[in-house]
C-alpha cells in the first residue's frame, strides 16, 4: 500500500519538479547574463611579512583607539579569502569596522618544493615569527589570537607553549577531540595510510582534499546542489555570493606533505591535543598552560567539525581558565559568514576581547 | 540585451505551461536542441560566465536522464526503486572515479558497466591477469607492480562500492517509511538528500565502511607509487631526470631553506641584541 502511494506520486511529482526546475534554469540563464564580471575585492592589505610562502596582511584599523593587534590564523587546507569573500560579507571587514588592527595569516600555496614542511615550521617558526614581527610593530607586550577550524588547532597550541605572548584567544569551529563520535573526517584519515598518499602524491593535492570534504555528505554535496544550482542564482546578490563560495571551494590549495602526515599522525590518529602526543619543536602542547581567557565558536550543524569535538576544549583546559563558548545553529563555514550569524559572531568576539561575557541567546 | 536563445526557451517553457506540464516527445527534442545550444555556446548568453551557462544545461540534462530513467517503463514502485537504485550506483561510481586522478586513463577500465550485479569490468580483470603472468621477467618487475597495485585497487573500489550499495538500500527502506505527500517535489528531492547522508554518516562508524573507504584510499596510493615507480625506472632508462631524483633535489633544497632560516633567526637576534644594548 504504502510502496503503491510512492509509485503513484512519484512519477508527476518528477515532472512537476521538471518544469519547475526549467523555469529556474530560465530565470538563473537570465541573471548571469546580465551580472558583470565578479570583482576581485579580498584580502586588500598591506604584505608586512612573508617567509617562504606565507605573507602577513595587515587591514590597519579604522578607528583611532589603539587596541591590541589582532592576529587571525587560518586553515592550511582551504584560503582565508573566506574571511573577506565581498564587501558586504566580511568577518574582516566587520572586525575593522569595530576599531580591531588585523593581522591575517595567507599560507599561501605549497608547491613540491615545500613538501618537507611541517608543523614545526608552521606553529614554532612562521607563527611565532608572525607574533614577534606584530609585537615589534605595535609595541605591544601581547596579541590577540584568533584561530578558524585547523587554524584554531594551530593557535591553542601556540597558546599553549607560549602563554605570555596570548591576551585573549578566540576559536572558532575548532576540532578538539578527535575520538568523538560522528566524526567522519576523522574516521576516514583513521585508517588511510597518510603517509603512502603523501609519497605517492608529495603534498597532498587541494583537489584530492576537496574531494574527501565532498565525500563526507556525497548526495547534498553532490547530484542534490547540482540540481539546485538554478535555485541558487535567482537575483544578481545570490549569484554573486554563488559565484563567489564557488570560487573559494575550488581554490584548495595542497597540503604540505610532512603536515598532512603530523597533523593526521598526531592530531587526528593520536588525538594529541587531548592525549599530550602532539608536539611542536619537541616541546609537547599542553593546553592547561593556557591562560589567556578562551571564547569557542562552533556551529551546532557542522558535519566537518562536530560540535562535540570543539565543546570538548572546556574540559580540556586548566579550570581557572575563563572559557565562553557560542554554540551557532549553522554549518561549518555558515558559523561565520552566513547573515544570520555573522552579526552575533562579531559581537561575541568585541565582547570577549574587551574583557566582557557576552549574554547568549537562544 | 537581446538574448534570441533564452527568448527561445521561455517561450518553449510558455508552451509547456499551456498544455499542462506534460513534456512531449517533440517539446523533449526542442528542449535537448535548446540545451546543446546553451552547452556549446554559453558565450552568447554571458560573456563573463559563460561557464556556468553551461553547467547549468548540462546539469539540467542530467536530471532530465535521471527523471526519464526512473519513469521509463516503470509500471510498479519496485521497478521506479530499482532504477533509483541503479542511478545512486552511477553516482557512487562517479563519485570513487572523481577522487581518482593519475594514471586517469587507467580508471575507466575499471568499470564499464554500471549495473549492480556486474560492478566491474570482468573481462578486463581477467586480461590483466593473464597479461601480468606473461611478464615474468625480471625487467618487467615495475609493470608487474603497478599491474598487481590496479588488480587490488579495483577490488577495494568494489567493497567501497558493496558499501555504499548498502547505503543505498538503508536510505531508501527510510526514505519510503517517510515519504509524505504533502510535500513539494523540491523539498521531496532534499528530504531524500539528507536521509541519504545521515544513513552514509551513521554506517561510517561502522569499521567495514570505515576500512572500505581507507582501503581505496590505500590502494589508490599503492597505485600511484607503482606508478611513479615504473616512471622512475623509464626515466632512468632514457637518462632523464627521474621522480625519485627529483625527490632528492628536493630534499637538498628544504635543508639549504633551513639553514638560511637558522641564519636569518640568528642575525635578527644579533640586531635584537644590538638595539637593546645601542
Amino acid at each position: 500500500m504504502r510502496s503503491n502511494q510512492v509509485q503513484i506520486t512519484m512519477a508527476s511529482r518528477l515532472n512537476s519538479a521538471m518544469l519547475d526546475s526549467q523555469k529556474e534554469l530560465a530565470n538563473a540563464i537570465a541573471v548571469l547574463s546580465e551580472l558583470p564580471p565578479l570583482e576581485n575585492s579580498s584580502l586588500k592589505a598591506e604584505v608586512v611579512l612573508t617567509l617562504d610562502k606565507m605573507r602577513l596582511l595587515h587591514f590597519k584599523q579604522s578607528g583611532r583607539r589603539r587596541q591590541p593587534p589582532l592576529i587571525v590564523c587560518y586553515a592550511l587546507v582551504n584560503r582565508p579569502t573566506i574571511l573577506d569573500l565581498a564587501p558586504d560579507r566580511s568577518l574582516i571587514q566587520d572586525l575593522r569596522a569595530k576599531g580591531r588592527d588585523i593581522y591575517l595569516i595567507d599560507w599561501g600555496y605549497p608547491d613540491l618544493c615545500d613538501r618537507h614542511i611541517g608543523l614545526d615550521d608552521y606553529i614554532g617558526d612562521y607563527l611565532e615569527s608572525i607574533v614577534q614581527c606584530v609585537l615589534d610593530r605595535t609595541k605591544f607586550d601581547q596579541v590577540d589570537l584568533m584561530g578558524i577550524c585547523q587554524g584554531g588547532v594551530f593557535a591553542l597550541a601556540y597558546a599553549s607553549l607560549n602563554p605570555e605572548r596570548v591576551r585573549k584567544l578566540v576559536t572558532l569551529v575548532t576540532p578538539v577531540d578527535t575520538d568523538v563520535e560522528g566524526f567522519t573526517l576523522s574516521d576516514m584519515v583513521r585508517e588511510t595510510n597518510i603517509e603512502q598518499l603523501v609519497e605517492a602524491y608529495g603534498n597532498l593535492p587541494g583537489e584530492f582534499l576537496n574531494q574527501i570534504y565532498a565525500a563526507l555528505k556525497p548526495l547534498q554535496l553532490g547530484v542534490i546542489k547540482e540540481m539546485g544550482l538554478s535555485r541558487s542564482i535567482q537575483d544578481p546578490s545570490s549569484a554573486e555570493l554563488f559565484l563567489r563560495m564557488e570560487e573559494w571551494i575550488n581554490d584548495s590549495p595542497d597540503l604540505a606533505g610532512r603536515a598532512a602526515i603530523e597533523f593526521a599522525e598526531t592530531f587526528f590518529k593520536g588525538n594529541g591535543l587531548l592525549k599530550g602526543s602532539f608536539h611542536v619543536d619537541s616541546k609537547a602542547v599542553d593546553l592547561t598552560n593556557i591562560r589567556s581567557p578562551i571564547l569557542n565558536i562552533f556551529g551546532t550543524k557542522d558535519h566537518l567539525v562536530p560540535p562535540a569535538s570543539s565543546q570538548s576544549l572546556k574540559e580540556a583546559i586548566d579550570p581557572k581558565t575563563h572559557y565562553q563558548e557560542l554554540p551557532l545553529p549553522a554549518g561549518h563555514i555558515g558559523a561565520f559568514i552566513s547573515d544570520r550569524c555573522r552579526g552575533k559572531v562579531i559581537d561575541a568576539i568585541e565582547l570577549h576581547l574587551n574583557g566582557s561575557a557576552f549574554k547568549q541567546s537562544s | 540585451m537581446n538574448h534570441p536563445l533564452l527568448d527561445q526557451f521561455n517561450q518553449w517553457l510558455h508552451k509547456i505551461e499551456q498544455t499542462g506540464s506534460v513534456i512531449d516527445a517533440t517539446r523533449l527534442n526542442e528542449w535537448n536542441h535548446l540545451m546543446d545550444q546553451f552547452q556549446s555556446h554559453p558565450e552568447q548568453l554571458s560573456s563573463n560566465h559563460a561557464q556556468w551557462i553551461k553547467t547549468l544545461a548540462k546539469n539540467s540534462k542530467a536530471m532530465f536522464s535521471v527523471v526519464e530513467a526512473l519513469q521509463d517503463h516503470a509500471t510498479d514502485s519496485s521497478e521506479q526503486l530499482k532504477k533509483l537504485r541503479d542511478e545512486l550506483h552511477q553516482f557512487n561510481v562517479q563519485l570513487l572515479l572523481q577522487q581518482a586522478s593519475l594514471p586517469q586513463q587507467m580508471a575507466p577500465l575499471m568499470f564499464t558497466h554500471t549495473h549492480l550485479s556486474t560492478l566491474f569490468n570482468e573481462e578486463q580483470q581477467a586480461k590483466f591477469e593473464r597479461f601480468k603472468y606473461s611478464l615474468n621477467a625480471p625487467q618487467f618487475e615495475s609493470l608487474n607492480r603497478l599491474i598487481e597495485s590496479f588488480m587490488q585497487w579495483q577490488k577495494a573500489g568494489q567493497t567501497l562500492t558493496e558499501e555504499m550499495n548498502q547505503i543505498t538500500e538503508l536510505a531508501t527502506q527510510q526514505w519510503q517509511e517517510q515519504f509524505d505527500d504533502s510535500l513539494p517535489a523540491k523539498d521531496q528531492i532534499e528530504l531524500w538528500g539528507t536521509i541519504y547522508d545521515n544513513t552514509y554518516q551513521a554506517q561510517f562508524q561502522a569499521p567495514s565502511m570505515q576500512l572500505a573507504q581507507s582501503g581505496w584510499l590505500n590502494g589508490w596510493a599503492d597505485l600511484k607509487l607503482a606508478w611513479k615507480q615504473l616512471l622512475t625506472q623509464l626515466t632512468e632508462q632514457a637518462g632523464l631526470p627521474s621522480p625519485d631524483q627529483l625527490d632528492k633535489l628536493i630534499e637538498q633544497l628544504d635543508q639549504h631553506r633551513r639553514r638560511i632560516r637558522q641564519l636569518e633567526k640568528r642575525l635578527y637576534a644579533l640586531e635584537s641584541g644590538a638595539d637593546h644594548n645601542g
